[in-house]
């Protein structure tokens, strides 16, 4: 990042890619690319660094062996045109589906069992160490995690038939 | 899901939209397609294709084709996108096609590792293979029984004397009708004659003959039980001990040691309590509750019918109580915990809430959780205390209308006074076995899971199989790798294109950044795991094809970590060789540096060591670990980090027991510290899991290749440290 210009932030120093040099665009084979400063990077990784609390702000670019080439303060501050890149490319390499209803939840064996439907598709998955892998958010987003390593995410509990939510609820505090 | 689909189908779960969806991959005739509900959303054949590649996003990942003659994978075409629940069949997958590019022939995707039940498509319990859903509890009690089987004559034994001990508790109601009935309160009025003192002290003789004969049959019943138990359980643990034994490493490291030490004995005394405690009680109280009935039916069937058909409304009642219960108390427990780990967090951390002056926050932070336990108890507590005396008050209930009603009877001359004082005394007998019949589904569910946890040790199968006719093992020492292929999950190939001939004799030093496949070229070696392709062999022979005990008498190892067993150092060096005399253990002593510091300790060769026993030191223990390998005087010794973490003075002295140690051996060595390795004939340079580099000290460094690397970083680093 010899040449590229950054803004810094605080006292340590922090630097950012500015959103007026970058540009994002998508490679004639489909994957996000960047222009940054006149340089190509034709496929980048996009991560976020705070995925729950700032899933579009903080947003670290790599190239595809992971090396870093910068970090975006705020993708929001990016063209309309390319946040929506951005925000696609963000949202489906972080797969995390919305619960919609919960049709049973049973314990065997220390293990938990959903039956949900994520919009109109019915999938079930079991949960192990429940009271690690379920967690609540700040803003009371309910967090799953299953046992292959799926994220799932309620975000209003309340929603939730009452039957299952009060099986669930003893596990979330 | 099916195993046998079409050749090479796995399923994913998310369409090119990243939406949930059902679809198959498909790899047939070179060609890779892939269908989402249905529709086709990719298809291509593998031209100009060098190979597929497995990408993870964050819960999410996908199947790529890279093109040839680009490494930035920006020409990449996605095959499919999937969860994580199909991560490791897409491996699998990925495997394959990756396999008939490099040698052009298709094998089969093995679901080796099955994740969800095939027949109900729920998530498996790692390191269970039964579904929790599926599987048949008669199927798994039937196959108990069986198990007890050679205790059948005593368990009869023990089931008759409960019976007759039944039989004596059933009299005394009797007794006491007859007493009432005959002699307190006879229909023709109280005649006070000698006949009636004679025949109440004829029923009290006999009332203490019942309670007292009951009792010694309990007695005599409780003892033989636990006879049978502790036998039943004592087969049991040999049985899955012995099974644990003799599994592969593959199948032992799916489970922890606590999860292995618990089926040994948690799960053995769990169906043992189940069998010889609750058998014994299902027996006794079921016996009861129909004899009881019987009876009560023949003293009249109206009151009868008024006791029984509450009866099921009250079983319901508690069923629906207890899970409710069940949900407050997980409650009450899970903040327990919270406050504890807070706790656990602040007194292990108060060096840094200290330094950093954060006491208040943590104190607020502990009051918080302390609090809402408080909370949640005290809520608890005022919940039980209400409605466990109502639940008794509604169960007594029962005996009120008895009362009431009979007390009518009695009055219109339906029924004796001595009948109703039976029946209520017999009433109360009814109760105790519901109480016990409304405890039992949680006992069996407790007693099916550790039957299937046992069950599935027992049947687990051998994956490193012995030929029926194995080969003899002459070992001169040749170790063969030919064209080896190994990962210890499917998706991730650790080695690949392994091939290396050692000669008899000759020293080899594995070298590489950790994680480049070392330590799995000696697991292979010692045929802990089965190589995926190709083969190791020894001396022309696949170690397939030598017998497991045969092939690990040839092998002696030195690991990083020496574990030592409890027993005294002789025992931890004769470990080798358990019939090893005292002269040939002080001499391999001897000659692994080792005499010198054990004769220093005040019981010499006979100190206790290993948990509980002296403590040694991490060189002591290494050169006990030399004595062992000298001991067994192998043809191959394999030195897995043998002389990392030691300082410079018994890593000396060590070095000096290895040289002698190797003499003669074929010897695989890993070293990080890369000074060790200077006596090594060839070294072996390895690099994401393939060989990189064949050659000695001096021609490596004249390569200035990945090792002249190494080297130079380690002598900066060693300057960096003086």
């Amino acid at each position: 990042m010899d040449d590229t210009k950054v803004t810094q932030s605080g006292f340590l120093g922090l630097e950012f890619i500015e959103p007026g040099d970058c540009c994002f665009y998508t490679n004639p084979h489909g994957f996000i690319a960047l222009r940054l400063n006149g340089k190509d990077y034709p496929r980048v990784k996009l991560t976020r660094a705070y995925p729950y609390t700032e899933p579009f702000a903080y947003i670290g670019i790599e190239e595809t062996d992971d090396k870093e080439i910068g970090m975006l303060k705020n993708a929001e501050e990016l063209p309309a045109e390319q946040f929506s890149l951005v925000r696609k490319e963000l949202e489906s390499r972080y797969f995390c589906p919305v619960i919609t209803e919960v049709l049973s939840f049973k314990e065997k064996m220390g293990h938990f069992y959903f039956e949900v439907k994520i919009g109109e598709h019915k999938t079930n998955f079991a949960v192990r160490d429940i009271s690690r892998n379920v967690r609540t958010l700040p803003d009371g987003t309910t967090l799953i995690f299953d046992m292959d390593g799926n994220r799932y995410s309620i975000p209003d509990l309340e929603k939730i038939d009452s039957k299952n939510r009060r099986k669930i609820e003893p596990f979330l505090y | 899901m099916q195993k046998k689909d079409i050749d090479n189908a796995v399923r994913y779960d998310l369409n090119i939209r990243g939406e949930l969806c059902e679809g198959t991959v498909t790899f047939a005739d070179g060609i890779v397609c892939a269908c989402a509900d249905s529709r086709e959303e990719f298809s291509r054949n593998l031209e100009g294709i060098k190979e597929a590649r497995q990408f993870t996003d964050i819960g999410c990942g996908r199947l790529e084709l890279v093109p040839e003659g680009c490494d930035d994978f920006s020409q990449n075409l996605t095959v499919c996108r999937f969860s994580m629940a199909s991560v490791n069949d897409i491996g699998e997958l990925c495997k394959v096609i990756n396999h008939y590019i490099k040698h052009g022939k298709i094998t089969e995707v093995s679901h080796n590792e099955a994740q969800r039940c095939p027949e109900c498509g729920k998530p498996l319990i790692p390191g269970i293979n039964a579904c929790m859903f599926c599987v048949k509890k008669t199927y798994l009690f039937s196959r108990a029984l069986k198990l007890m089987k050679p205790y059948s004559r005593q368990l009869l034994i023990s089931s008759l004397l409960l019976i007759l001990a039944d039989g004596c508790a059933a009299v005394v109601p009797i007794l006491n009708r007859v007493l009432t009935d005959n002699y307190l309160a006879p229909a023709g009025g109280i005649s006070a004659g000698a006949e009636t003192y004679r025949g109440i002290f004829l029923i009290a003789a006999l009332l203490i003959l019942s309670y007292a004969g009951g009792r010694v049959l309990t007695i005599f019943s409780g003892i033989l039980s636990n006879r049978i138990g502790s036998m039943f359980s004592n087969d049991l643990r040999l049985t899955v001990y012995d099974k644990i034994q003799t599994l592969s490493l593959t199948a032992l490291s799916k489970k922890t040691a606590g999860d292995l030490i618990k089926r040994v004995t948690r799960d053995t005394t769990q169906i043992r309590d189940f069998f010889t405690d609750q058998g014994k009680y299902a027996i006794e109280q079921g016996l009861m509750f129909i004899i009881v009935t019987i009876i009560l039916l023949f003293t009249s069937p109206l009151l009868t019918l008024l006791v029984l058909v509450p009866i099921p409304i009250f079983i319901v009642v508690i069923f629906k109580l207890w899970g409710y219960i069940h949900l407050r108390y997980e409650r009450q427990w899970k903040m327990d915990s919270r406050a504890t780990s807070i706790l656990h967090d602040i007194i292990k951390g108060i060096r840094v809430v200290k330094s950093f002056g954060n006491e208040k926050r943590e104190i607020s932070k502990f009051a918080n959780a302390s609090e809402k336990l408080a909370d949640v108890s005290s809520s608890n507590e005022r919940f039980w205390s209400l409605t466990f005396p109502f639940i008794g008050f509604f169960m007594g209930a029962g005996e009120f209308l008895v009362m009431f009603i009979g007390g009518r009877m009695v009055l219109d001359g339906e029924m004796t006074l001595g009948e109703l004082t039976q029946f209520t005394m017999f009433l109360a007998y009814l109760y105790n076995p519901i109480r016990w019949f409304s405890s039992l589904p949680r006992w069996l569910a407790n007693a099916a899971t550790s039957l299937i946890k046992i069950f599935e040790i027992i049947d687990e199968e051998h994956d490193l199989k012995d030929t029926l006719s194995p080969a003899p093992l002459n070992a001169g020492g040749q170790i063969v790798f030919d064209e080896v292929q190994f990962g210890y999950k499917a998706y991730e190939p650790v080695l690949e294109d392994i091939n290396l001939t050692i000669n008899p004799g000759e020293m080899i030093g594995l070298v590489g950044h950790s994680g480049a496949g070392k330590s799995t070229m000696i697991n292979l070696i010692m045929r802990l795991y089965d190589t995926d392709v190709g083969s190791v062999k020894i001396d022309g022979v696949s170690l397939k094809d030598i017998d497991q005990h045969v092939l690990r008498e040839n092998i002696g190892v030195v690991f990083q970590e020496t574990f030592l067993f409890s027993g005294s150092v002789y025992d931890n060096i004769a470990y080798a060789k358990p019939d090893a005399t005292y002269e040939e253990v002080i001499a391999a002593a001897k000659t692994a540096n080792a005499h010198e510091f054990i004769m220093k300790l005040p019981d010499g060769y006979n100190t206790p060591v290993g948990e509980n026993g002296h403590n040694l030191s991490g060189g002591e223990r290494q050169r006990i670990a030399i004595a062992r390998a000298v001991l067994k005087n192998p043809k191959i010794l394999i030195l897995d980090e043998a002389t990392s973490s030691l300082d410079p003075e018994t890593e000396g002295k060590i070095q000096e027991a290895l040289n002698r140690l190797t003499k003669n051996r074929t010897t695989v060595a890993i070293a990080h510290r890369l000074s060790t390795l200077r006596n090594a004939d060839r070294l072996v340079v390895l690099e994401h899991g393939k060989i990189a580099q064949v050659g000695s000290h001096q021609q490596l460094m004249e390569e200035k290749g990945i090792y002249y690397n190494l080297v130079m970083a380690q002598r900066q680093t060693a300057k960096v440290k003086k």
